[in-house]
């Protein structure tokens, strides 16, 4: 996954594999808090310290303020769904190429040539193994835009992700016993999720939200 | 100005009209419906949890109050290392706002009454 930022603020997402692309697209029900109390609990805390407001101070603040984080909330999640629909598969992966891949002493080297070998083609060559076998097509990667004016969002759904993922499997634990537990009972894949959006969410911080 | 007799018409205000000026509309609380706590001072407090990346701590600190780098980053580090900071205290009504503005940040954060 590369990301780009483009001078209109805007942000291009390229060269997705489709795990990336697929976990990116598991964000909107990952940072789902509907059925876990204590996650909507993390997302709406009480704004009051116990005993300093009335009963009626907390029911205004749950019918007057609370309404509109859950919109912000859930608008951010539905733009991000939006702009991963549009995510397209790329063309601009090199030819797949039907013969065999070069191997030494054969007359696609420099030594049969007898001149000298260019960089890209000797990082071609040394890059044996990441070549596809004959015939079978490279991975496809996958690339969408996000626009300036969604990048708020993108980076509030991912770290809502995050939040819940820390509420419900404690994702942000990363000790051996619990990093071991998670191993051996075959669940590893929340603590990469959040791995992967906090790597996201700390270059959305430094490069696009700080000005 | 006339310095005696009759008073002029002017002066005598119709019954009617004397009566709605004896009553203006004016809605009188109850003193023991007055909130004193709206006068009193409060302190918002962000709170540390485990998710919330340090870097954004301090740009939300900085965007949300106006503070520069090294305050927001001084309010930050204390609610990383002793689990809160009071980053602001004032009248409570810019302090649910502030608390809004912090929870739409998905910072944990709440208000109490200072002192």
């Amino acid at each position: 996954m590369t990301l780009y930022r483009l001078e209109d603020g805007s942000v291009r997402v390229a060269h997705l594999d489709e795990w990336h692309l697929d976990t990116l697209r598991k964000i909107p029900s990952l940072a789902n808090v509907e059925d876990d109390e204590n996650a909507r609990q993390r997302l709406f805390p009480v704004p009051f310290e116990p005993g300093d407001v009335s009963e009626e101070c907390l029911r205004d603040w749950d019918e007057l303020v609370r309404p509109d984080l859950e919109r912000l909330f859930a608008d951010s999640l539905q733009r991000v769904a939006a702009d991963l629909e549009l995510a397209v598969p790329e063309t601009t992966d090199p030819p797949v190429k039907e013969e065999t891949p070069a191997t030494e002493g054969t007359a696609e080297t420099p030594d049969a040539k007898g001149g000298a070998e260019s960089p890209q083609a000797r990082r071609r060559r040394r890059k044996g193994p990441g070549i596809p076998p004959p015939g079978k097509k490279p991975p496809v990667r996958w690339s969408f835009l996000i626009p300036a004016a969604h990048v708020e969002d993108w980076f509030r759904a991912m770290n809502q992700a995050r939040l819940m993922l820390s509420e419900k499997y404690e994702a942000h634990r990363m000790d051996d016993a619990h990093i071991a537990n998670m191993f051996i009972s075959g669940n590893m894949e929340p603590l990469i999720q959040y791995e992967l959006f906090t790597g996201l969410c700390s270059w959305w911080v430094n490069s696009l939200l700080t000005p | 100005m006339q310095k005696s007799g009759k008073p002029s018409l002017w002066f005598e205000a119709p019954r009617f009209m004397a009566a709605a000026i004896d009553t203006p509309d004016i809605d009188v609380i109850p003193e023991e419906e007055i909130d004193e706590s709206l006068d009193q001072p409060w302190h918002v407090i962000v709170f540390d949890d485990p998710v919330n990346l340090m870097t954004y701590v301090t740009l939300i600190l900085q965007r949300i109050f106006g503070y520069p780098v090294e305050t927001a980053e001084r309010m930050m580090m204390e609610v990383h290392t002793r689990g809160k900071s009071v980053v602001w205290t004032g009248g409570r009504e810019r302090a649910e706002h502030y608390v809004q503005q912090l929870q739409s940040s998905q910072l944990l954060a709440a208000m109490r009454k200072a002192g």
